[in-house]
């Protein structure tokens, strides 16, 4: 690459226009020579540092917090930690304006005027808790338990935990939760039989990835950083290669040594198109493919019927040319793509897409990894080892207990397939019909359905019918803003907790979140705040519950991991073959003691985990009704269509909306949970020169026709809305797709937040793909005309 | 006294920026407002250019965390009116340093600077009260009319410099310190430490086949060298 010095004032952006208005003025000059200011130095103390859990996102990082007497100013990675091993992503980096945003809630808040008004009254903790306790004996005394739902961001870790256990003695089955669900988990559970899915980065040397934003976000970012930087030069004359197949030039395909440009929807047809390749060619791995697998040849069932099996319909509906004409990636290239990927040392293939058949995309991809055999095998596709998950006792549930957890879910989740899991989308359509029956109260831990859910205007008409609306967010964001009561929890650097991590790591893991500083406002720990709820229901609930706050449930729950003799604090990167030595010859690395050894230690590293218990041996276990690997569903009368195509569905017709909208998450904002912090504001678009505000995408070509120059006001409109942002012009976008970022368009959420760019979600046509429930965000057609 | 220079590695550098907010973090650097970044006036020290290469579809797109380059022959350094901006001696690290105290905002430096790197405070920098407490006390806070730009993190050096001292011995030339960008890269694509000590890291990358410096027919020889992605 040459750069010379005019192109790089070009690429540099700012440069070109701060130069030519430097050179021309005095006027800082001036104003220096006025002020002859001298420099400060904030005030010093004494240095101090403390380890604990990132919780920006649920990635798992160890942290390193430095303090000055009792204020944080630096947060560092920490080296001990097997999952970030002293890297640290941006977020984490940007937390401590989290901890220091001037526009947290500083103690309960009632709502005072109408919902959504902005008018709160500030009342003490007492009053916050006898609000809602009152509120839940009244629907209780109704025989109503049932009605209670709680939404919760996360559905791993204590406070989870806690949440489940406080709706299984109150009487509700409605847990919802609003973590991120995977497509590719929805194929592993209908082809393998689980869902605990992960897949080792760390040793696979060519990765295929079909729109996976493996480089910029998705479940433990830095780990996930780490095994590509490992896969590119940890191995020395060994560089592994990564193949992005993706309908925009991501920030994971910038990375990847080739970007595959591809019709939204379509890469279930490109995964189909290589297996045509490798079965065509005999390229695959026939050896497991006969031992491990079922469906690939024809059979015929218990009925006597004749059931085509992978192999034929793949290679009969997925020939080179019928892919090409749908995928708009060109024959030579699937074949080139299809033998690279067989003939590779350690392939592994990948998916990340939502469009409305995610899951039948999700299965094409999967089915590439059994192709090659690569499913419990080094560098490919692995299942989750289970730690010693520290369970607590049965609930005693009294009667009105169990005719609570005897009804139906509210959001109806097990009534679809069964691969489907709880659809925080689906919930708006409950409340709204009121069927199964209606909500009484809402209660939103972790989460901003009202701003996340690509429903969200019928969201938010439906949150309006729930009668009573509590949401335990630090910050008035969207769905705070329309809440009865807002208890606000600390940020995590303020409390205990316990971070699992995400679905996905090669290990079991627990990190430990300690409070870093003081809490700095009237906030409370939601674990403490259902503890003393449970306390004031009483009853069994109460005795649900025996810890006095969350810290003592916290350490019941390491005691019983150092009790079940699993696993070991972790301390630095070598010494995971030591402990799986030991720990096969049944000793403890290194022994501590006695429990508090232990957790003393544990609070000067940051977190846990067990090496030891990554087994190959047992991952071959397929858990289907054949035990084996399933290419199409052994169940009697169960008629899957996968392998056939199911084409995916756009809402808007080709002639008024001649693109497709793509709306993709980035590292920094997320789903717009970053928003809040001006450090992340700044580092939204470097590629588009773009800071604090949204944009559009369009290909130079399909600009230059419709008129549109860079930087121009926009509209975007949809069948179900438009929105008003600036045009960009970037070369990674298709000429017939336009690409809009997630995380922007608050309405409320500080002042940081309010007020910035758009929420595409606002053109979003609602669709789900239907056979895991998921949300579909790649569903939509648009037009772009000049505002 | 080490030569202190970096090596990036842009095979392993995935562009996440993890060291642009670092390096606010830890340099008490003001975050802009939403016009100020509309000017080109954000102040960012290490910032990501993202370079776009070929035409649709073979089109490839790099990332390169850009900042102060350390010249051993600075542009900027020659063209001080003051001396506020200077090239440390060998004895002190041999970076390019500058006194906030001694500068007049004349921006020569900024417009000397072959890299862009540079950055003016066109506005007073301001915090709301509860960020203040996020402050680093070992690094000043500056004010509108001086520039500002990397340092190599000279705050950690001097605290590095008084460790090894009471330990009795010289700063070593890997080891003891290294910037803030560098200890939070995820893929440890940044590596820092002495160019003249055959035994460190960013020596033996610096004479990698896929080394190279930005610019370097300008002569500046910057020391910081970027490793091209491939083999």
């Amino acid at each position: 690459m040459k750069v010379d010095r005019r192109d790089f004032l070009k690429i540099i952006g700012v440069g070109s226009t701060a130069a030519a208005v430097s050179g021309c003025t005095f006027q800082g000059l001036g104003t220096a020579l006025q002020l002859t200011q001298e420099e400060k130095y904030p005030e010093p103390g004494p240095e101090s540092w403390v380890a604990s859990t990132c919780g920006q996102c649920f990635g798992g990082c160890g942290i390193l917090v430095r303090k000055i007497a009792e204020r944080a100013v630096k947060i560092e990675g920490n080296p001990a930690n097997p999952v970030n091993r002293a890297g640290l992503c941006p977020l984490g980096q940007s937390s401590l304006q989290l901890l220091y945003n001037p526009d947290r809630i500083k103690q309960p808040l009632l709502r005072a005027g109408q919902r959504g008004e902005g008018k709160w009254e500030t009342i003490d903790w007492d009053k916050a808790i006898s609000i809602l306790s009152g509120r839940l004996k009244e629907i209780r005394q109704k025989g109503e338990p049932h009605t209670l739902v709680l939404v919760s961001g996360k559905e791993r870790g204590l406070l989870s935990g806690i949440f489940q256990r406080f709706l299984e003695a109150y009487g509700s089955p409605n847990f919802i939760s609003g973590a991120p669900r995977d497509p590719m988990d929805i194929a592993r559970r209908i082809m393998e039989g689980t869902e605990r899915s992960t897949y080792d980065l760390e040793n696979a040397t060519y990765i295929l990835s079909f729109g996976l934003n493996l480089l910029d976000g998705w479940r433990s970012p830095v780990r996930q950083m780490r095994a590509y930087a490992n896969m590119r030069q940890g191995r020395p004359g060994r560089r592994g290669r990564l193949i992005q197949v993706e309908s925009r030039l991501s920030v994971t395909a910038a990375n990847a040594d080739e970007w595959a440009p591809i019709n939204p929807g379509t890469e279930g047809v490109l995964a189909l198109g290589l297996a045509h390749v490798m079965i065509r060619e005999e390229l695959y791995d026939k050896d497991f493919v006969r031992r491990h697998t079922f469906g690939f040849e024809d059979r015929v069932d218990e009925k006597g019927l004749w059931l085509a099996g992978f192999k034929t319909v793949v290679m009969e509906d997925y020939t080179l040319d019928r892919v090409a004409k749908i995928t708009g990636v060109g024959a030579d290239r699937v074949m080139r793509l299809g033998r690279d990927f067989a003939s590779a040392e350690k392939p592994l293939a990948l998916f990340g897409g939502r469009s409305s058949n995610s899951s039948f995309s999700a299965m094409a991809v999967h089915s590439l990894n059994a192709l090659v055999g690569n499913i419990g095998a080094a560098g490919g596709a692995l299942t989750e080892p289970r730690g010693p998950l520290p369970s607590w006792p049965a609930v005693a549930k009294d009667g009105l207990a169990q005719k609570g957890q005897a009804m139906p879910r509210v959001d109806q989740a097990r009534k679809r397939e069964p691969s489907a899991g709880n659809g925080l989308e689906s919930l708006a359509d409950a409340i709204l019909s009121a069927k199964p029956y209606p909500v009484q109260a809402l209660l939103v831990h972790g989460a901003n359905p009202l701003f996340t859910a690509s429903n969200r205007k019928k969201m938010a008409a439906a949150v309006m019918k729930v009668p009573f609306l509590v949401s335990f967010s630090p910050f008035v964001d969207e769905t705070a803003a329309f809440s009865d009561l807002i208890l606000p929890d600390h940020i995590y650097l303020e409390k205990w907790d316990d971070e699992p991590g995400p679905r996905g790591l090669p290990f079991p893991y627990i990190g430990l979140r300690q409070p870093v500083v003081e809490p700095l406002y009237q906030s409370r720990h939601s674990g403490d705040v259902f503890l003393a709820l449970a306390g004031e229901l009483g009853g069994e609930l109460a005795k649900a519950f025996p810890w006095k706050d969350v810290k003592e449930c916290l350490l019941d729950r390491f005691k019983r991991i150092y009790e079940s003799g699993a696993g070991t604090v972790a301390e630095g990167e070598f010494e995971a073959p030591w402990i799986k030595f030991l720990e096969e010859r049944g000793w403890r690395y290194p022994a501590t003691a006695t429990f508090e050894e232990f957790w003393e230690k544990l609070q000067a590293k940051g977190s846990w985990w067990d090496p030891a218990a990554a087994r190959g041996g047992e991952t071959r276990g397929f858990m289907t009704p054949s035990g084996k690997f399933e290419f199409t569903s052994s169940k009697a009368g169960r008629r899957q269509p996968f392998p056939r195509y199911e084409a995916p569905r756009f809402s808007g017709d080709e002639k008024s909306y001649p693109f497709y909208l793509n709306v993709y998450t980035a590292l920094a904002l997320g789903e717009g949970s970053g928003a809040n912090q001006p450090f992340l504001q700044e580092i939204v678009g470097p590629h588009v020169n773009m800071h604090w505000d949204s944009w559009v995408e369009m290909n130079p070509e399909t600009a230059r026709r419709l008129g549109i120059k860079d930087g121009q006001w926009v509209f975007v409109e949809s069948p179900s809305g438009k929105v008003k942002t600036r045009a960009k012009i970037y070369l990674g976008t298709m000429p017939g797709v336009v690409n809009i970022p997630l995380g922007q368009g608050h309405t409320a959420f500080g002042r940081w937040a309010k007020g910035r760019g758009v929420n595409p979600l606002d053109l979003i046509g609602e669709d789900y793909d239907q056979m895991s429930g998921l949300a579909a965000l790649l569903s939509t057609r648009v037009k772009v005309y000049k505002a | 006294m080490p030569r202190w220079g970096m090596a990036i590695d842009l095979d392993r550098c995935t562009g996440c920026q993890a060291c642009v907010v670092a390096c606010k973090q830890e340099n008490n650097v003001p975050f802009s407002t939403p016009a100020e970044a509309e000017y080109g006036r954000g102040i960012s020290w290490i910032k990501l250019m993202t370079v776009t290469e070929g035409e649709y579809p073979e089109v490839k797109v790099r990332y390169i965390p850009m900042f102060c380059q350390h010249c051993d022959h600075p542009p900027s350094v020659k063209v001080c009116p003051t001396g506020a901006m200077f090239k440390a001696s060998p004895e002190m690290g041999s970076t390019v340093g500058h006194v906030y105290a001694r500068c007049i905002g004349c921006r020569y430096c900024a417009n000397a600077c072959p890299y862009q790197i540079v950055y003016f405070n066109w506005n007073e920098p301001s915090w709301p009260e509860e960020l203040k407490l996020s402050f680093n006390p070992d690094k000043s806070i500056r004010y509108k009319g001086v520039v500002e730009k990397c340092e190599f993190c000279d705050h950690r050096q001097q605290m590095a410099k008084d460790r090894a001292a009471a330990e009795g011995r010289d700063l070593r030339g890997e080891g003891d310190y290294v910037p803030a960008c560098v200890q939070s890269c995820p893929t440890q694509a940044m590596v820092f430490g002495d160019l003249d000590d055959p035994s460190t890291r960013v020596y033996k990358l610096a004479k990698s086949p896929r080394a190279y410096r930005m610019q370097e027919d300008l002569g500046t020889e910057p020391k910081v060298y970027y490793l091209k992605q491939g083999e």
